[in-house]
């Protein structure tokens, strides 16, 4: 059988935070979390720095002037943790465009695979070929397939989801994928983050 | 050739997952479980000591010993039946549930065949085997594996293929017995 598209599994950093924003941070079809920008929350950080010095600086000028002793050892620990949490959080967003720790370990787990997986759709349906493992899926085998801006996600089942990132095609165009999976099996492509409503509205204003 | 059709219910995935728990799961098996009866035992403890002081007991602490002895038993209950609750979870991550799964075994690989999935294995691909009263167990790593119920065989026997599977892989298949 022909085969119509062809991916190349070659994953980038951004793909693995494309994967975790759309199917770890929340559920597919389910909006996107409103996410602070870097200027923002190392501004919400440094806050937390600021005010935990303060409270720490405050009980123990307290104790030391006006000998203050009931609730200090609350309000201590209180400061110690808001100073911890802001400065770590500090830290972690110190540099532009820094991810996730399960985005930078799911990066590493996949550079250390040696031989990367081949995709294939045709109209029998979609074929993986790994290491030592070619899969072999019917259309009615697959559950749903998902877009966003930049990658298509094949979902099988229970945690079997298999990313395509648009860059990855070696052929065919990323562009008529979705006509191509409407045609084989009669099912839309559904968005991993809707803009504006919930998955089902946007089931319906396909069905319109 | 060997041909071989399991049917992956309640008894074949609960010693599938038996022998994982005895096997490439032994690790993780061991500290779910320390840490469940462990937890579950110094919560129960320690309720019931505080119980003997209820009436001493501020309002917080009341709450605290409350949940602690609900906390406690269901610990203990759940690392008595632990085996129970992971075959649950793999039967719950299976991607065919209550279906059967052909196997057909040639010189150059194996395929594994169920309703709507076909998949071709090369025999490199097989981590370990084990060898179960009743079953053969594969695994391909840590968490994907296959299992074949002796029973299941429509071409060749359990025996022949014990022998098959030694010559494939360059060592005996190791046996595992089942808890």
């Amino acid at each position: 059988m022909e085969k119509e598209f062809e991916i190349q599994m070659n994953y980038t950093m951004d793909d693995c935070y494309a994967f975790w924003r759309g199917f770890v941070q929340k559920k597919a079809g389910k909006p996107a979390p409103k996410q602070m920008n870097r200027t923002e929350a190392l501004r919400g950080s440094l806050s937390c720095v600021i005010l935990g010095l303060l409270v720490i600086v405050g009980m123990f000028w307290l104790q030391k002037e006006l000998g203050v002793m009931s609730g200090s050892k609350v309000f201590f620990v209180m400061g110690v943790l808001l100073f911890l949490a802001g400065g770590l959080t500090a830290f972690r967003n110190r540099k532009e465009g820094a991810y996730p720790y399960w985005v930078k370990s799911a990066y590493k787990k996949f550079q250390k695979i040696g031989e990367q997986d081949i995709f294939c759709f045709s109209e029998k349906g979609f074929e993986a070929y790994g290491p030592g493992v070619d899969h072999h899926y019917d259309f009615s085998a697959i559950k749903a397939l998902w877009a966003d801006e930049n990658h298509y996600y094949v979902e099988l089942g229970k945690n079997v989801i298999y990313m395509l990132p648009h860059h990855n095609f070696t052929l065919g165009d990323p562009a008529e994928f979705p006509a191509f999976w409407i045609a084989q099996t009669g099912r839309p492509v559904l968005p991993v983050s809707p803009v504006g409503g919930e998955l089902d509205s946007v089931i319906q204003d396909n069905k319109q | 050739m060997f041909e071989n059709i399991t049917k992956y219910d309640r008894t074949t995935l609960y010693a599938f997952t038996d022998v994982c728990t005895q096997t490439v799961r032994r690790t993780y098996y061991r500290i779910q479980l320390v840490i469940l009866l462990g937890a579950g035992a110094f919560c129960c403890i320690d309720g019931v000591f505080l119980l003997t002081m209820w009436n001493r007991l501020d309002y917080s602490s009341r709450l605290i010993i409350t949940v602690t002895l609900l906390i406690g038993p269901c610990a203990i209950i759940k690392g008595l039946f632990l085996r129970r609750f992971m075959a649950r979870k793999v039967r719950k991550n299976m991607m065919q549930s209550n279906g059967a799964c052909r196997f057909t075994f040639t010189e150059d690989g194996f395929e594994a065949e169920q309703p709507g999935i076909l998949s071709v294995y090369r025999y490199d691909r097989i981590f370990k085997a084990y060898e179960a009263p009743g079953y053969f167990v594969l695994f391909f790593d840590k968490v994907h594996g296959s299992i074949l119920d002796m029973g299941g065989f429509t071409q060749g026997t359990a025996d022949e293929f014990r022998a098959f599977l030694a010559v494939k892989l360059g060592k005996p298949v190791e046996y595992i017995s089942l808890k």
